[in-house]
């Protein structure tokens, strides 16, 4: 049996070269790639703060409107002066009502990465609930113009209760923005 | 253009000038009638009911007398005087569906200037003590349970001896002010809504009591500090502030028991019941004597003469922006 060493094997240098620019390539390919998709998902993140800002400026100027009609009343007000109360308060809930839904949808249709994904949720949960919120304030204000105060009472808890949902899903929002 | 083409326009003339005439005002209105419908008020429209009638000094008058008691025992008389058509305004008035919101009857703003002369008769300074305040309110109080008590559903309980337009099916027609007080006379919730107009307009704060029977007033007990209480007084909480009952029909009775002049004057047989009223008013918190099971076993339902709602959580909140947005390569 002739056991021998195999020879030398050489590699043709334009294959080497050949190798060479194809892992060059691939890794190009793979920088460019990483690259991109980081970009997109930076894009991506900043398209979802711009919508959460965009909805944020639009309803924090509702607290003065809203405080404003709430400290409006004297103690002794005539029912002119809760009618008009209560109209401004309708009038306030039409405008949220409108308001957390058009930035809901604009908040909902960013396709936000994986990573921000349970930050968006729980914003558009707070949204709904603000938007519910207006609402049973709208109804509050149609129950009292029915003279059913009974039935305005219940609304208005009805939105205290959407409201204490909202303070919560804010609390996810930041806890999650923080990275918790 | 041939007579074929002329007759086509004109056949095309005719037919859009019948449906110009004929077909559009029936389209439109649906018959010729009226306007039709008037469209369904939107939530942006306030609800608006007639103003009151201006006063004007030739209106015709109603005139509705008044002789009662007051609390120092002396008898006075009054004359209460509205315009007609005033009174027909608020007779004319639909009614409040709902009881919760039977509070609007006792700040209605027409009848203000008649309440005001009203309460002006009723009430004095005769006394001329830190008192005054309590005797005065005790004043408004013994006058309106002095009103003789009427049921709803009597016809006898009206001016005109008929039921008003509005009267509903379910037997209740609480009264505006000055319907009580041209009628002279009204059940529990006309009387409590009369005792609370006059008491808010003195500047007194006042809730109504609404039992499943019974109406009553509720009195927050501030702004005066006499109390002189017998009896444990009944109140209620509500809002962060106390309201003691305080009851508006028929002030506790006493039946007078003459012995006529007799050779035998002990012998009940000579006893006779006189026929007229005679008693003293309920005192503020006084529900011992009210007999009347609800009263002493329910919690009633506390209507606010005013009310407007109030969300307890209202503040929207700034939320930060999401990290991640810096590029890291």
């Amino acid at each position: 049996m002739n056991l021998s060493l195999p020879k030398k094997f050489k590699i043709p240098r334009k294959v080497l070269v050949g190798i060479g620019i194809v892992v060059l390539v691939a890794l190009l390919i793979f920088a460019g790639w990483s690259l991109y998709k980081e970009m997109d998902r930076a894009a991506r993140i900043t398209s979802l703060n711009d919508a959460i800002a965009g909805s944020q400026a639009v309803l924090l100027p509702l607290n003065t409107d809203i405080s404003g009609l709430l400290n409006s009343l004297s103690d002794r007000p005539s029912p002119a002066a809760c009618d008009a109360y209560m109209l401004r308060l309708r009038a306030l809930a039409d405008q949220g009502v409108v308001l957390t839904a058009v930035h809901r949808s604009e908040v909902a249709g960013v396709d936000a990465p994986l990573s921000v994904a349970a930050a968006q949720g729980a914003y558009l949960e707070a949204l709904d609930r603000l938007n519910e919120a207006f609402a049973s304030w709208g109804a509050a204000a149609d129950a009292y113009f029915r003279y059913d105060y009974d039935g305005a009472q219940a609304s208005i808890d009805e939105a205290d209760r959407q409201w204490q949902a909202y303070l919560q899903a804010v609390a996810d929002y930041r806890r999650l923005a923080a990275g918790g | 253009m041939e007579r074929q083409d002329l007759i086509s326009i004109g056949a095309a003339i005719v037919i859009v000038f019948v449906l110009a005439i004929i077909m559009k005002p029936t389209l439109i209105w649906g018959s010729d009638d009226g306007p039709g419908p008037l469209p369904p008020l939107s939530p942006w429209q306030t609800r608006t009911a007639p103003t009151p009638p201006a006063l004007s000094e030739n209106a015709e008058m109603i005139e509705t007398g008044y002789r009662w008691t007051g609390i120092d025992g002396g008898v006075h008389t009054w004359t209460f005087s509205v315009p007609e058509n005033l009174f027909a305004y608020y007779r004319d008035m639909p009614r409040i569906p709902y009881a919760s919101a039977w509070g609007r009857y006792a700040l209605s703003d027409g009848d203000r200037p008649y309440l005001e002369a009203l309460i002006e008769a009723v009430t004095s300074d005769r006394f001329n003590t830190p008192d005054d305040d309590y005797y005065r309110v005790m004043d408004i109080i013994f006058f309106v349970q002095q009103l003789n008590y009427a049921y709803d559903d009597s016809p006898a309980s009206y001016y005109e001896g008929a039921l008003p337009p509005h009267y509903g099916s379910n037997g209740e027609y609480p009264k505006y002010p000055v319907e009580t007080l041209v009628d002279g006379k009204g059940d529990c919730e006309d009387t409590s809504i009369l005792a609370a107009a006059m008491l808010d307009r003195m500047g007194y704060d006042v809730v109504l009591l609404r039992f499943s029977d019974h109406m009553a007033l509720g009195m927050e007990m501030t702004k005066f500090a006499p109390f002189y209480a017998d009896y444990p007084p009944k109140y209620y909480d509500y809002d962060g502030k106390r309201y003691y009952y305080v009851e508006t029909t028929n002030y506790i009775e006493i039946l007078r028991i003459i012995e006529f002049e007799s050779d035998n004057s002990s012998s009940s047989s000579n006893s006779t019941v006189v026929p007229e009223r005679w008693g003293r008013p309920w005192s503020i918190g006084d529900t011992l004597d009210v007999n009347i099971t609800s009263v002493q076993k329910e919690k009633p339902e506390i209507i606010p003469l005013r009310y407007v709602v109030r969300p307890q959580y209202h503040t929207i909140y700034p939320v930060p922006t999401l990290a991640g947005t810096s590029l890291e390569v």
